[in-house]
């Protein structure tokens, strides 16, 4: 259930970041943490309670004692994503502080209408 | 029918996958190379995707990836539907190559090449695979492609565009992946026919909440109103052939993705209520918007997600005709849109201005390239004989059918609205007298025989609709009647 | 193949060749269009009375093209009419820019045209009717840079009632599941009250604008005025046309008589009809009294067109047999004599490069066939006997006083007698009066544009001799189609109730008289001394240039000053507000569209929850 809390409680605090921070950087990682949240809530969907990781790391291991593996490939597969759109995003920001010589997301709307 | 030997479908995804990271390793062998790579590579998806389409219009065509089966492998699905966008991305795409191949470009152009095949494959990926997370993987190489892309003209506003689309473009993605979890979690498997299957044990408040982060995850590529915010300035900060590939290509995808959800993996009737409402509130506002742009880009940007309201419209009304004219609706705009942007690309190339004001009297001095546009702009306005008619007629014919007059009525208001605005266009193009300042520079061949292709094929679908729609009931059919294909799927098994 | 669909082809391909083969060489243009009209035209008129059928399906609707009486009566006034532009523009058109493009889109309005009246189904009819209009409205901006807002104008309005039109066809097809016009009208009859309305309001502003009935009527006076001189002809007598032919087919071939039954009737009229006869006759009326104070002979003629559009209507409208002949008789003669003034005005205009009538006067010597086709036309036009005008008025009046329609009579007496005031207005300081000098030297136009005008205006004198040969036609259209007990009337007698007038001897009459005062005229006054109409003297004095001499200036004053208060209130003016005030209301959506990007953002979160809160109905 803790974990279900925390997953939650990362995804609000990084929608709030991305909707209320003026700053650039802080969007962005609120846009990360957001993901981080999403994460955490797939691995907590396929956790079991005292099972173990899904690798046949020792012979005596049977299915039946791991947790779902399905979900942890699915967030190695987000994780990948949210690296990229995380650095792409920052690129972008460097590319906008060069222009604009402001993180304020707020001066930036030149395109409007 | 003779019908022409394929190749193995994961192809059309692993080809262009692999050229588009050839590119750089290509690069350093010619200059010249890497303009045709994606010539050739779309031309061998949209050969794929005509040779696939006799087979998938029996029955869906499943492939197995890596021999694992479904449901548990990651599988290719190809039904009917899969396969028309495909055959329409692939078209955009290769038309759109064609176009690339003299576009001006002041940067190194390999990258460009390179993300614009990886948006493609996104595309191409989304529209045939059958997992859902793959379906997830696929708009997150199509987004992440289009964000560089936007960005792709190092200037200013490229950024600001580019970053707006990113921070909309990651919240949407990071609702479906929540909302692929939510099914995860009480479903237990990924693979689409399955949860369709499965979803109906599950309580229902976890899948509607599921179908809500989805439906505002799609929603958001494609464009319904007020989850668009995005699109304008992305349409038209981005380079103009990339503009062209979001009207044609990547709305396309999304829209996809949205019909996938509402109708084959979910099965709520209140849906289509609402998505009939959004669409035409996403009609009408992009139509007004529309109106008072000063911008060429944005314009058509606003009249790309007019159009896409209208094909909402035909979704959410839900019967096998609606569902085939919003597929048709869907054909026609990929084909317009684009024809629209390249030859909108153009003059603004010519005037050196993207306003509207600047672009008087195009018409005595570019005369190919504006009557191109011309032509977009009454094949979009639903002029017969040109192929927007027949299906706005459809659309039309059967939102009456159902009851909705208002809507219908609203709708054709939107249409007014929209040719009030296009002939505007249009009018400064041929009846303004031309400015003296104009650079004068002949119309790149590849460009026009891009915009050729394209006009040719939208007279063609005018003049007869029943050679498209023979192909998109069947289309209709697969996302009416989910049944067909859960079991081929499942046959797999 | 099937005649219709023959005839179809000739047309559309001869557009596409002439504009192909006219970048070849620019004679081709017009000899192709002439061919292909002729072909098809031939092929046309041989389908008299056969209603051959040629049907199809396309995109899931069905298609029926047939040419029956009616569509020939309309098709065969479009082909002549079309043969005699084409002729006309080959003169007229010579040695001007985009000839291509000209031809082009005169053949495809003309095939347009005869898809419209051969379509036995709405889709196919509304198909040729959105192709009309597009391609009429490349002929409105052929003049491109002083076209815009005319064009804009046509087109819009047009689409409104393409729109309005397209409604009404969905509205029948989701209830009898079909868009065949047999199908309708055994069907009509069994809908509802509220669904009738609907429809005929739904149609009438459909054909209503493109019949430019008020008040729809604000696109034509500047469409006319700004397309080129023969296609205003073809505008004016033909395109208008389709309006009155949609009008004829929804109140006898949709509705099939039907509207007695279901609405109140005044008079023998059911409500529908009777409107549609005010809305005629106000039309007539109104646009009457605009017609005369303009200074600009193709906007006068716009007006003028509007107005006999009216009476067409309002003959529509009376829904009795004598109405319906009135009405259809006089759409003949309104294109004839339309067309012929049309092209004698682009004649003048021609010639001496204007169509102010300030700038213009004493043209009969100079232009004498085209002062003599005007003559015949506003004969016609003013409805005076020997010329056909007579008939088709004399026929709409009977059927007014016969129902006992005295109100409407009086608007429609009021309103042709003030179309006296704008014919004389037209022709007097056009071809009388004084000469401008720079005008001394103009000739006489070419044969090719002055042998349609000649041709047409014989035909307007046939007419008037055997009214009959006309009636007849009308007679088994009105039977074979609608069932109705045609007109009855003898070779050249027109019997009525309240008389006969035998039109032959009428003509003969007059005939004789003008022969007789012609040849006396030449003979007795040859000896007398001709002065030129510039001496006029002002008692010595000498006239300053504040002094307006020009007497075609400020022609009606009286008049206009009179009806001054009417013309203040103008239905175009207030379109152009109710569209400027709805652009400036789009404005607000400036305020979503803010540009911030957090904004948007904010949007998309909003949504879902908003989406969560009434996540019910999505169930």
């Amino acid at each position: 259930m803790i974990y279900y809390i925390g997953a939650f409680s990362l995804i609000l605090i990084g929608i709030y970041a991305v909707l209320v921070k003026r700053n650039l950087i802080k969007i962005v990682i609120g846009l990360s943490l957001v993901d981080a949240g999403v994460h955490l809530l797939l691995i907590a969907i396929g956790y079991i309670k005292d099972k173990t990781a899904p690798i046949f790391s020792n012979p005596s291991l049977s299915a039946g004692d791991m947790v779902d593996p399905v979900p942890q490939a699915l967030v190695l597969t987000a994780i990948v994503i949210g690296v990229a759109v995380t650095a792409l995003a920052l690129t972008i920001v460097i590319r906008l502080y060069d222009h604009h010589k402001t993180l304020n997301i707020n001066k930036i709307r030149e395109l409007k209408w | 029918m003779n019908t022409l030997p394929y190749f193995d479908p994961a192809l059309m995804i692993a080809l262009p996958l692999l050229a588009a990271f050839l590119i750089p390793l290509l690069k350093r062998a010619s200059e010249r190379i890497p303009k045709f790579v994606p010539l050739l590579i779309l031309g061998f998806n949209l050969y794929e995707s005509i040779a696939l389409l006799p087979h998938s219009l029996q029955k869906p065509i499943v492939v197995i990836i890596a021999a694992w089966q479904p449901p548990l492998g990651i599988n290719l699905t190809i039904g009917p539907l899969g396969n028309i966008l495909a055959l329409i991305i692939s078209l955009v795409g290769f038309v759109v190559a064609v176009y690339n191949i003299k576009f001006v470009l002041e940067e190194p152009g390999e990258k460009y090449y390179m993300l614009f095949l990886l948006m493609i494959t996104g595309a191409t990926g989304m529209v045939l695979t059958g997992d859902l997370f793959n379906l997830f993987v696929f708009l997150e190489i199509t987004s992440i492609s289009a964000y560089a892309l936007t960005a792709f003209i190092r200037d200013r506003n490229g950024a600001e565009a580019a970053f707006k689309y990113l921070l909309i473009g990651s919240i949407s993605s990071t609702m479906i992946l929540l909302g692929i979890a939510l099914i995860y979690a009480s479903t237990g498997t990924l693979n689409m026919a399955d949860i369709a299957q499965k979803i109906g044990q599950v309580d229902s408040r976890i899948t509607l909440a599921a179908l809500i982060l989805m439906i505002v995850g799609f929603g958001v590529e494609s464009e319904i109103f007020p989850l668009n915010g995005w699109a304008p300035d992305a349409y038209s900060q981005a380079p103009t052939p990339v503009g062209a590939v979001f009207g044609g290509i990547v709305v396309k995808a999304g829209v996809y993705g949205l019909a996938r959800v509402i109708y084959t993996i979910f099965s709520f009737q209140g849906v289509f209520h609402f998505i009939l409402i959004m669409g035409i509130i996403t009609l009408l506002m992009a139509e007004m918007s529309a109106l008072r742009q000063k911008q060429i880009k944005r314009m058509l940007a606003f009249s790309s997600i007019g159009q896409m309201g209208l094909v909402l419209i035909a979704l959410g009304l839900a019967t096998q005709n609606a569902v085939a004219g919003g597929l048709f609706q869907m054909f026609n705009h990929a084909l317009i849109k684009p024809l629209l942007f390249l030859s909108a690309g153009y003059l603004v190339y010519y005037s050196g201005s993207k306003d509207i004001g600047d672009l008087d009297g195009m018409g005595k001095i570019k005369p190919v390239t504006s009557f191109f546009f011309a032509f977009g702009a009454f094949a979009l306005m639903g002029l017969p004989p040109l192929n927007g008619f027949w299906s706005k007629l459809i659309i039309i014919s059967e939102t009456v059918k159902s009851g909705y007059i208002v809507l219908a009525a609203l709708a054709l208001t939107g249409s007014i609205i929209e040719a009030v605005y296009y002939l505007r266009v249009v009018g400064r193009l041929y009846f303004k007298s031309p400015e003296e300042h104009v650079k004068t520079k002949y119309v790149h061949a590849s460009a026009v025989v891009a915009m050729s292709i394209l006009a040719g094929l939208a007279l063609f679908a005018g003049l007869f609709p029943d050679v498209i729609l023979h192909y998109l009931q069947p289309a209709a059919r697969e996302l009416m009647d989910k049944t067909q294909y859960i079991q081929a799927v499942i046959a797999i098994k | 193949m099937k005649p219709v669909a023959l005839v179809l082809l000739i047309l559309f391909g001869s557009s596409i060749l002439s504009y192909t083969l006219g970048k070849v060489h620019s004679l081709i243009e017009n000899t192709i269009a002439l061919i292909a009209l002729l072909w098809a035209g031939t092929v046309f008129a041989m389908q008299y009375g056969v209603s051959d059928t040629f049907s199809f399906s396309m995109a899931g609707f069905d298609i029926v093209w047939r040419i029956s009486i009616l569509s020939w009566f309309f098709g065969m006034m479009a082909f002549i009419i079309g043969l005699g532009v084409v002729i006309y523009s080959m003169a007229f058109m010579k040695d001007k820019e985009r000839i291509g493009y000209y031809c082009f889109a005169l053949c495809i309005t003309i095939a347009g045209t005869i898809g419209i009246v051969v379509s036995a189904d709405l889709i196919s009819f509304f198909f040729f009717w959105e192709i009309m209009t597009w391609s009429s409205f490349l002929m409105v901006i052929y003049y491109r840079y002083e076209a815009q807002k005319a064009g804009i104008k046509y087109f819009v309005m047009s689409l409104i009632g393409a729109y309005s039109m397209l409604l009404a066809i969905f509205l029948i097809y989701s209830h009898t599941h079909s868009t065949r016009f047999d199908v309708l009208t055994v069907m009509w009859e069994n809908f509802s009250s509220g669904l009738q309305i609907a429809l005929l309001s739904l149609f009438f502003v459909g054909f209503g604008v493109k019949a430019a009935i008020m008040p729809l009527h604000t696109w034509a006076p500047d469409a006319y005025r700004i397309s080129p001189s023969p296609f205003t002809a073809f505008f004016s007598g033909i395109l208008s046309k389709m309006g009155i032919f949609g009008l004829i087919l929804l109140f006898y071939v949709f509705s099939a008589g039907s509207l007695a039954a279901h609405f109140v009737t005044v008079n023998g009229v059911a409500l529908p009809g009777y409107l549609l006869a005010w809305f005629g006759a106000l039309t007539a009326l109104i646009a009457t009294i605009i017609a005369i104070v303009q200074d600009d002979a193709k906007r006068l003629l716009a007006y003028s067109s509007v107005a006999q559009l009216g009476y067409i209507a309002l003959g529509i409208g009376l829904s009795s047999s004598l109405g319906l002949a009135g009405a259809m008789f006089h759409a003949v003669n309104h294109t004839i004599f339309k067309v012929m003034l049309f092209m004698a005005v682009g004649a003048v205009i021609y010639r001496t490069g204007t169509y102010k009538f300030s700038e213009l006067g004493g043209l009969i010597t100079r232009m004498p066939y085209t002062f003599f086709v005007v003559l015949l036309g506003i004969i016609t036009l003013a409805g005076i006997p020997p010329l056909s005008g007579f008939v088709g008025k004399w026929m709409l009046y009977e059927a007014l006083l016969q129902q006992k329609m005295v109100f409407l009579a009086i608007v429609t007496f009021a309103a042709s007698t003030a179309a006296f005031l704008y014919c004389y207005r037209l022709i007097f300081t056009i071809f009388l009066g004084q000469r401008p000098e720079r005008f001394d030297h103009i000739k006489e136009v070419p044969w090719s544009m002055r042998a349609p005008m000649l041709l047409l205006s014989l035909l307007t004198i046939y007419l008037g001799m055997y009214p009959y040969h006309l009636i007849d036609l009308i007679g088994k259209v009105e039977s074979t189609l609608f069932g109705i007990v045609p007109v009855d009337m003898s070779q050249s007698v027109l019997f009525s109730r309240m008389g006969s007038v035998n039109t032959l001897t009428v003509m003969n009459i007059v005939g004789v008289v003008f022969v007789l005062v012609f040849v006396l005229f030449n003979t007795l006054y040859k000896r007398s001394r001709k002065v030129v109409l510039k001496d006029i003297h002002t008692s010595g004095e000498v006239p300053g240039p504040h002094i307006n001499l020009h007497y075609a200036v400020d022609f009606y004053q009286p008049f206009s000053r009179g009806v001054s208060a009417i013309l203040k209130r103008s239905a175009d003016r207030l379109y152009a507000a109710i569209g400027e005030n709805l652009e400036n209301l789009f404005d607000l959506m400036r305020y979503i569209y803010t540009g911030n990007g957090q904004t948007y953002a904010m949007y998309v979160v909003i949504f879902l929850a908003l989406l969560f809160v009434f996540s019910q109905w999505l169930v």
